[in-house]
């Protein structure tokens, strides 16, 4: 009862988990210009699912599959729709999901959710024992819908395995828009939920821990590394998009009445048109864009310890250009960053701190 | 203009000066140095009629001289500005600057004019409408100080009087001096920052134990040659804290402090700790520094609307009294420690004691005396706080020892994160080598610790990683190895 009063107490003055904060972006985390600095390996439209492995370095570029070797791009495979996941297994063999409701995995899928629900695939894996791991982002909306359901409130997404022999079972459901899943040597399964702003541990018996919460960013692309994990955040979280996100009647409206691109919500890109809501709003002094500005949108890449303890981070700030960082991949170069905003594949060398 | 011979002071059986004199010429800076014991203050309150000498004699213009009180010193144009503050509290800025000179019947409005022309004229921008208790230290040490310029005094004694002023403060308060100077006004100057006594001064005089040790031209001195005559041996101490260091690498975040506000002095401002790095908060008087530990530790509420939140251990955590945050293991080392940090009149073991108690260890509400005297007893070892025993009154220590006093009544407590504010104000060299040093022995053993500092050498010389405060928010953050006066101050400012 107490809990319950408390409760109303906090929402009425906006205190507690009702009060809109943010993580400070500091120590570890503390902003960079290490992504805008970065060589890069490859230029193309919209990179993400980076696959790294023998053959070269794999990833999708719209509508299309793409391998990145000895510094030439090569087109492998054009669809009509475009890739909105993609997963290569350690023997070569490609599972593709596209926002047609496309989806090719080198084995059946026996019980695995079709149709419409296709579309909204969002990432792909294969486990060490040959299965393969389908994230829906949503049960609402498709895969390039991830803004509108975080507006929405959405957490339907769910994980599914699909066995070698082909039978789908579903791991996870309740998902707030999981992104690419990343198998674990124990059989877990480590995925980030994008909307909840968190990562999570699925065990094999669907058994969640949260390993990471309240990240300053919403997660996407996980890579394992030596000593840990790389995680991806495509984009900042600000405070007056979380302060939206408690005003369900004006995400609705907004949805309805507003083009996509102008909406109160992240962003992959730096911002392209004066319509678009401020990004740094009003903090530009000087003609400089200072550290603390808010941004829509930016490029962050943390490298997280074996204990989920950040180590490093990598950023673009506002006034950068390589934002929504979606993917990476560990390569023998070092890691491998795939930025949207940015249209390119960037190469992370952390140095001998760290390295992945 | 002013000699003093042969001065001594006795309290009991301990002399405070023994022997010592001193010169004082017309429209000369001579800056008196110390450690804190040394008998800088007894001396000159000598000269200002505070204290009465034991023997020797004091000759103004070649007559001698004996001072009363301090009124008799004021009316033969001696004036001091104390390091404690002697303002009226209630009363407002122009009140106190006009004490003394009422009349029956006081038109209020010409005496705030005249206050505010009066302020202006010096550069302090301090609201003379404004009641003293409202101020921060800084300004009412300008005010102190206005008091004294404004009587007209001969001689002005500033004891300590920068040890609470931003650098920008600092820089008016050294043109106003000079411009004292220029009118011939004569000045005593006590200070524990070397650099400023040999900026400003002519002539620099050192005392130790009571005695004079050294005396000269102020170009006849650096630094090394002063701490050296201070402390009375090479100062490997000093040194020691001097220059950077290897940060230590961040452990695991332990307090996530996010969007904090208050009112306009606390803006939106987040910041993390981590474990076992020291953090250096630097920023100007006013930067809201204090008021976001104070909030943090529960000394004072954040905005009812939407004020942010505190993570311990991301965990939310919101503490109405300090009591709460203590028993988290949150504690916070006042600035103010006359005001805040002790009670005066208690002994030094009965101090730590209480802090003992505040952290309510154990189930029983029962603590035997003998435990508190052990625990006090530990920790002045530990801290190594001079005193004659553990039943000497806390007002009766210098100003380091009171400082360790304070700390000491803190740490009792077994913290996990410590908000030290303004550790080293007022303290001499070889206790702040002494503070420092604890504050790293505290991080190696895991402590996450806060500094607040005004004096950027010590925030350099100590912090893993420095945050700076502009206007009530976090606006940079430098890692140690990274970071010069320069770029800091820079971030401070603009």
């Amino acid at each position: 009862m107490t809990g319950v009063l408390t409760d109303l107490r906090d929402r009425f003055f906006g205190r507690g988990r009702h009060s809109v904060t943010l993580p400070p972006m500091d120590g570890v985390m503390r902003p960079n210009t290490a992504l805008d600095m970065a060589p890069v390996l490859a230029e193309a439209e919209a990179p993400d699912h980076l696959q790294a492995g023998a053959g070269g370095l794999w990833f999708s570029s719209g509508s299309a599959v793409c391998r990145l070797e000895a510094g030439r791009t090569e087109t492998v495979m054009r669809y009509p729709a475009p890739v909105t996941a993609l997963a290569r297994a350690a023997d070569g063999r490609l599972a593709i999901a596209r926002a047609d409701g496309g989806l090719d995995l080198p084995m059946p899928a026996t019980g695995l959710p079709g149709g419409e629900a296709r579309r909204a695939i969002t990432g792909l894996a294969f486990d060490a024992e040959g299965g393969c791991l389908v994230a829906f982002g949503s049960a609402r909306n498709p895969a390039d819908a991830w803004q509108k359901d975080l507006l929405e409130g959405g957490a339907t997404g769910s994980l599914w395995r699909v066995s070698p022999s082909g039978e789908a079972r579903q791991i996870a459901s309740g998902l707030a828009w999981p992104g690419p899943p990343l198998p674990l040597a124990d059989g877990s399964v480590l995925i980030g939920e994008s909307s909840a702003a968190r990562l999570l541990q699925i065990g094999p018996g669907g058994r969640r821990e949260v390993r990471m919460t309240n990240l300053p960013g919403y997660p996407a692309g996980l890579a394992l590394r030596r000593g840990g994990y790389a995680l991806c955040l495509k984009a900042p979280r600000n405070q007056l998009i979380e302060f939206i996100l408690r005003e369900p009647a004006f995400c609705a409206d907004m949805i309805r009445s507003v083009p996509q691109d102008y909406w109160i919500a992240p962003s992959l890109h730096p911002p392209r048109s004066f319509l678009e809501p401020l990004q740094g709003g009003a903090l530009k002094q000087l003609g400089q864009m200072k550290p603390w500005a808010p941004s829509r949108s930016s490029g962050l890449v943390v490298l997280i310890d074996g204990a989920f303890v950040p180590e490093r981070s990598f950023h673009s700030r506002a006034d950068g250009q390589a934002h929504g960082t979606v993917s990476c991949a560990v390569t023998d170069e070092g890691l491998a960053v795939a930025s949207v905003g940015a249209a390119r594949i960037l190469l992370l060398t952390p140095g001998e701190r760290n390295a992945p | 203009m002013i000699r003093m011979q042969a001065m001594r002071k006795v309290y009991g059986s301990v002399a405070a000066v023994d022997g010592v004199d001193f010169d004082l010429d017309a429209g000369e800076i001579h800056a008196l140095l110390g450690e804190n014991g040394a008998g800088k203050s007894t001396l000159t309150k000598m000269l200002s009629g505070v204290v009465q000498p034991s023997s020797g004699t004091i000759l103004l213009d070649g007559s001698p001289v004996h001072f009363g009180n301090p009124a008799e010193a004021m009316a033969a144009g001696i004036a001091m500005v104390y390091q404690e503050n002697s303002l009226v509290p209630t009363m407002t800025v122009a009140q106190n600057l006009f004490l003394g000179e009422e009349r029956a019947f006081n038109r209020l409005r010409p005496l705030y004019i005249a206050a505010q022309q009066f302020l202006q004229s010096l550069n302090f921008n301090v609201d003379p409408w404004a009641q003293v208790s409202t101020l921060g230290v800084a300004q009412r040490q300008m005010v102190e100080i206005a008091r004294a310029v404004r009587k007209n005094a001969r001689v002005i004694i500033f004891d300590e009087p920068t040890a609470s002023l931003t650098p920008e403060e600092k820089h008016h308060f050294f043109g106003l001096v000079r411009r004292l100077k220029a009118n011939r006004v004569s000045i005593v100057f006590i200070s524990h920052a070397l650099e400023e006594a040999l900026d400003l001064s002519d002539r620099i005089t050192v005392l130790r134990d009571g005695r004079l040790v050294a005396t000269g031209p102020t170009a006849t001195f650096d630094r090394a040659r002063i701490v050296s005559a201070m402390v009375g041996r090479e100062a490997p101490l000093v040194e020691a804290t001097q220059g950077l260091r290897n940060p230590r690498p961040p452990g695991r975040r332990v307090l996530s402090v996010q969007n904090l506000s208050m009112g306009n002095i606390v803006r939106n401002t987040s910041f993390s700790l981590y474990e076992g790095q020291v953090t250096g908060i630097f920023g100007l008087i006013g930067s809201g520094r204090t008021e976001m530990a104070k909030i943090v530790t529960g000394v004072f509420k954040r905005n009812t609307f939407h004020g942010g939140e505190v993570l311990l251990d991301d965990r939310p955590v919101r503490y109405r009294v300090p009591r709460a945050a203590v028993r988290d293991g949150i504690v916070y080392v006042t600035e103010d420690r006359k005001a805040e940090g002790f009670f005066d009149d208690m002994p030094v073991s009965e101090n730590i004691g209480i802090g003992y108690l505040a952290a309510g260890f154990g189930r029983s509400r029962i603590v035997r005396r003998s435990d508190l005297a052990r625990i006090a007893r530990e920790w002045t070892q530990k801290l190594d706080v001079a005193s004659t025993s553990g039943d000497a009154r806390v007002i009766e220590l210098s100003g380091g020892n009171q400082q360790k006093v304070v700390i000491a009544k803190s740490l009792v407590q077994r913290p996990r994160v410590v908000f030290l504010d303004e550790p080293t104000r007022g303290v001499d060299v070889g206790a702040i080598a002494e503070i420092h040093r604890m504050i790293r022995d505290l991080s190696a053993a895991g402590t996450t610790v806060v500094v607040i500092s005004s004096y950027l050498p010590e925030i350099l010389a100590i912090s893993d990683r420095i945050l700076v405060c502009r206007k009530g928010r976090i606006v940079e953050e430098f890692p140690a190895d990274a970071a010069d006066e320069k770029t800091i101050m820079y971030a401070a400012v603009h």
